[in-house]
C-alpha cells in the first residue's frame, strides 16, 4: 500500500508531500507505517512514538484530515498523514505536546 | 552560564518526583527526557494500582482499606513475592513512606477508581489510579517547585572524573546537536528495558539506556536476571502486539477461556491439572512458553486462547461483569477498539497469545539513600534494582517510584549543596562525543534497526520465561559476538541530524546489547529457579543461591559476582 506524508519543519523548511510504498502485513498502525518508512527509506522522518497503546497521546497526527492517535489507528492504503497542528510542528509529524512547555531549559543559551 | 546542581534523566513518575524534591531545596534542577514530559515512560501506561497497606489506606488516606492489614504484613508479602532477594532497607522505606507520598497527590485531585486486591497481597492494597493523571499532577508540582525541562533530549552518557560525576552527554533530538552539560549530581530515572524483547507491554523508548550509562560510569547493577513477564498478551496483528487484552477477558476474568496448543489440547493439564487455566500467572507463562519450545505452539510464537466452548452471548455480558471503567461495552480498552477482535472470537476463532516482558526487578544497585557506587550518581524508580527481589507484586512499582523519587531528590540536594561545581573532563567528553557521532559519520556499515531485531530474537530464544544453561550460553555467545562485531559497525543511512531515527536506533542498540549481556551473565550463574527466573534444567529453588547477583563493567568487560543479601533472614 502507499501512504503520503506531509513533511517539513517549523524552522522554515519547505512543506512538501512524499509518497512511500509500505508492505501490507495485516492490521498495522499509522505509527508502524511511519517507523517502517523511517527505517527503510529515510531515517530523518520525524515521528513520535512511546506507549503504543493510545495512552500518552504524543503520537497524534492528522490522517485523511481527521485527528487520530497514530499508534492505535490502522493505516490504510492512500492515507495522507500530516501533523495534527501546523503551529505546534517540530518536524514532520512531531508536535510539541510536552506538559512542561513553558519551563524549558535551553542548551544554547546556557549550556 | 548558570551552574546546574542536579540533572534528572527521565520524566516518568520517579524523575518528576525527584526533580520536584531537589528543586524545593532551592537548587538549579534540569530534567532531561528522551520523550516528552508527561507523555513518556511506563508511567503513562498505568491504569492500575499503587500499593499501600490497608491500615494506612483506611486511617491515613481515608479510603476503604482493611484495618486488619499492617506494615508488617505488606513487608512480608513483598519479601515472599521477591523470594527473599529483596534489600530489606529498600522495602522498609518504600512501605513506610508510600502513604505520605500519595496523600498530597490525592489532595491535588488524583482520582481513585477503587481499591484492588492483586495476587500475592494478602489484603486489598491497590489504590487504583491513572498514570496519565498522575504525570499531569507530578509535572505541575515539579514546575511549581522551579525545575526546568528539556524534552526530546537523549542522554547517552554520564560524564565523570576521578572524583565522581561531572555531568551528562547526549543528543538534542530536535536540533540533532550533541551537547554536554555539567552538574554536581545526576539522578537516573530512565525506567526499564522491556524493549529488548519482541513481545513487551512497555513503551518504545525503554531499552536499558540507564543500565548502560550506570555501568559505564562505574556503578553496579543488581539482580538483572529477574525480569517479569505478563501472561497471554497478543502476538498479532502488529497493531495489537504485546497488549494484554486477552488476559483481561481471559480465564481469570469473568469468562473461562481455555488455553490450547496447536493440537487443540488444553495443555495446562500437563502443568497444573487441578487449577488448569486458573493457575498462577507465572505457571501459566511457563506452560505457554514450554509448549512453544517443545514444538506445540502457533505460527507467531505463541499458544491459543479460545472461547469457542462458550455460547456466543456470554461474551456480550463481559463488560458488565468486568465492571467499568477498565472495559467498556463498546469493547474499547485503553486506546484500542477491540470490536474486530471480539467479532472474530464470537465467530469461534482462537487468539494467539504469548507472555510479554513487562518489568525489570533488577537494576542499578542503590543504597537506602538512592546513592550508587559513583559519588554524585543516584538512581530511582524502575531503573533502580533491589526492592522487588526475584519478583514484584502488583502495585509495588508505583510505591517504589513515589518513595525513591523523593529520597533521590533529597539526597541529590544534600550532596549538591556541599559539593563544588565540577568541570567536565575534556578528554572524557571528546571520547563520548566521538562514540555518539560515529554512526552518523560512518559512510557504510550495518543498519541499526536490523540489530535491534536480532537482539530481540536472542532475548526471546534464550532469556525468556523458561531458561536453561545451554540456551543461555548460546545467547551469551551470540550477544557477545554481536557486540564485538556488528554493533561496532553501525551506521546511519540518513545524515540529517534532526530526529534521525537511524542515529537514535544506533544509540538504543548499544544499550539493548549491553543490557542483554548483563541479564544473560546474571541468569546463567543462577543455577536454580527462583521468582521470575525459571530454568528447566534447575527447577527447584536452592538455599545456596540465596544471594544477589551483581554486575559491573571493568575495562570494557562485564563481570558478575555474588553478594550476600543485605539485612534479611535466609530463606
Ligand atoms: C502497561 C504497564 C502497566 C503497568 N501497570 C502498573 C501498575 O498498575 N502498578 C504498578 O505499580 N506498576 C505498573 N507498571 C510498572 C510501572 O509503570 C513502572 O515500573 C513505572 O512507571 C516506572 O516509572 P519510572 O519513572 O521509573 O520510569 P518510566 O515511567 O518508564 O520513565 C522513564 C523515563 O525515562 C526517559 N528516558 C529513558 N531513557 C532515556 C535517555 N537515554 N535519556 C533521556 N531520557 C530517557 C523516558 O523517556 C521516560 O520519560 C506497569 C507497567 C506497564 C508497562
Ligand atoms: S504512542 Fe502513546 S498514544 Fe500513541
Amino acid at each position: 500500500m502507499r501512504i503520503t506524508l506531509v513533511r517539513g519543519g517549523a524552522d522554515g523548511a519547505e512543506v512538501r508531500q512524499d509518497e512511500y510504498e509500505i508492505p501490507d502485513e495485516g492490521l498495522a498502525s499509522i505509527s508502524s507505517a511511519l517507523q517502517y518508512v523511517a527505517r527503510n527509506y529515510d531515517g530523518s522522518i520525524g515521528y513520535y512514538l512511546s506507549c503504543r497503546r493510545g495512552m500518552c497521546a504524543c503520537c497524534v497526527v492528522r490522517a485523511n484530515g481527521k485527528i487520530e492517535t497514530a499508534c492505535v489507528t490502522p493505516v490504510t492504503d492512500g492515507m495522507v498523514i500530516e501533523p495534527v497542528k501546523a503551529t505546534l510542528r517540530v518536524k514532520d509529524t512531531v508536535v510539541d505536546l510536552s506538559m512542561a512547555r513553558e519551563n524549558q531549559f535551553s542548551f544554547t543559551a546556557e549550556g | 552560564m548558570t551552574n546546574v546542581d542536579v540533572i534528572v534523566v527521565g520524566s516518568g513518575a520517579a524523575g518528576l518526583v525527584a526533580a520536584e524534591e531537589a528543586a524545593k531545596h532551592g537548587l538549579n534542577v534540569v530534567l532531561l527526557t528522551k520523550g516528552q514530559v508527561g507523555r513518556s515512560g511506563a508511567t503513562a501506561t498505568i491504569t492500575g494500582d499503587i500499593s499501600v497497606d490497608g491500615k494506612t489506606i483506611r486511617n491515613y488516606l481515608g479510603l476503604r482499606g482493611n484495618e486488619g492489614d499492617s506494615d508488617r504484613d505488606f513487608y512480608d508479602d513483598t519479601m515472599t513475592g521477591g523470594a527473599y532477594l529483596n534489600q530489606s532497607a529498600l522495602v522498609q522505606s518504600m512501605i513506610s513512606h508510600v502513604g505520605e507520598e500519595l496523600k498530597p497527590l490525592l489532595e491535588a485531585g488524583l482520582k481513585v477508581a477503587g481499591i484492588g486486591h492483586a495476587p500475592g497481597h494478602r489484603f486489598p492494597r491497590g489504590v487504583l489510579i491513572s498514570g496519565m493523571q498522575l504525570l499531569q499532577i507530578l509535572t505541575r508540582r515539579a514546575v511549581a517547585a522551579g525545575a526546568r525541562f528539556r524534552d526530546e533530549f537523549y542522554v547517552t552518557d554520564v560524564l565523570r572524573n576521578a572524583d565522581g560525576v561531572t555531568g551528562i552527554a547526549g543528543i538534542d533530538l530536535r536540533t540533532g546537536e550533541a551537547h554536554s552539560l555539567a552538574a554536581k549530581t545526576v539522578i537516573l530515572a530512565t525506567g526499564g528495558s522491556a524493549m529488548i524483547h519482541p513481545f513487551r507491554t512497555a513503551p518504545e523508548e525503554l531499552v536499558g539506556d540507564g543500565y548502560r550509562m550506570a555501568l559505564r560510569a562505574g556503578a553496579e547493577l543488581i539482580d538483572m536476571e529477574m525480569v517479569q513477564f505478563l501472561p497471554c498478551c497478543l502476538v498479532n496483528p502488529p497493531l495489537w502486539r504485546g497488549i494484554q487484552f486477552p488476559w483481561i477477558i481471559g480465564p481469570q476474568s469473568s469468562t473461562r477461556a481455555w488455553l490450547l496448543n496447536r493440537y487443540g489440547e488444553r495443555f495446562m493439564a500437563r502443568y497444573d491439572p487441578e487449577r488448569m487455566e486458573m493457575s498462577t500467572r507465572d505457571k501459566i507463562s511457563i506452560a505457554c512458553v514450554r509448549e512453544v519450545q517443545e514444538g506445540r505452539g502457533g505460527p507467531g510464537g505463541g499458544v491459543f486462547m479460545s472461547w469457542a466452548h462458550l455460547p456466543h452471548d456470554i461474551l456480550e455480558f463481559l463488560p458488565k461483569w468486568y465492571g467499568k471503567p477498565l472495559l467498556r461495552e463498546t469493547w474499547h480498552w485503553e486506546g484500542f477498539d477491540f470490536r474486530p477482535l471480539i467479532e472474530r472470537i464470537k465467530q469461534g476463532y482462537a487468539v494467539e497469545v504469548a507472555p510479554a516482558s513487562h518489568f525489570n526487578m533488577g537494576g542499578v544497585r542503590i543504597d537506602a539513600e538512592c546513592g550508587t557506587a559513583v559519588p554524585g550518581l543516584l538512581a530511582c524508580g524502575e531503573i533502580a534494582g533491589g526492592v522487588h527481589g526475584a519478583n514484584r507484586l502488583s502495585g509495588n512499582a508505583c510505591s517504589q517510584f513515589l518513595v525513591q523519587g523523593r529520597i533521590a531528590g533529597r539526597s541529590a540536594a544534600q550532596f549538591a549543596s556541599s559539593a563544588p561545581m565540577p568541570e567536565i573532563d575534556a578528554a572524557d567528553w571528546k571520547e563520548k562525543l566521538a562514540e555518539v557521532e560515529a554512526p552518523l559519520l560512518a559512510s557504510d556499515g550495518v543498519q541499526p534497526h536490523t540489530l535491534a531485531s536480532q537482539i530481540q530474537d536472542i532475548a526471546n530464544r534464550t532469556l525468556n520465561v523458561v531458561r536453561n544453561g545451554s540456551n543461555m550460553a548460546q545467547g551469551l555467545r551470540e550477544i557477545r559476538a554481536l557486540r564485538a562485531g556488528e554493533v561496532t559497525r553501525m551506521f546511519s543511512a540518513s545524515k540529517d541530524r534532526r530526529y534521525n531515527r537511524n542515529w537514535i536506533d544506533a544509540q538504543e542498540v548499544q544499550s539493548a546489547a549491553l543490557t542483554v549481556e548483563a541479564i544473560a551473565m546474571s541468569a546463567v550463574i543462577r543455577e536454580e529457579s527462583r521468582g521470575a527466573h525459571y530454568r528447566d534444567d534447575f527447577r527447584e529453588q536452592k538455599p545456596e543461591f540465596h544471594h544477589n547477583t551483581v554486575v559491573s563493567l571493568k575495562d570494557g568487560t562485564l563481570q558478575t559476582r555474588r553478594v550476600a543479601v543485605a539485612g534479611n533472614e535466609t530463606k
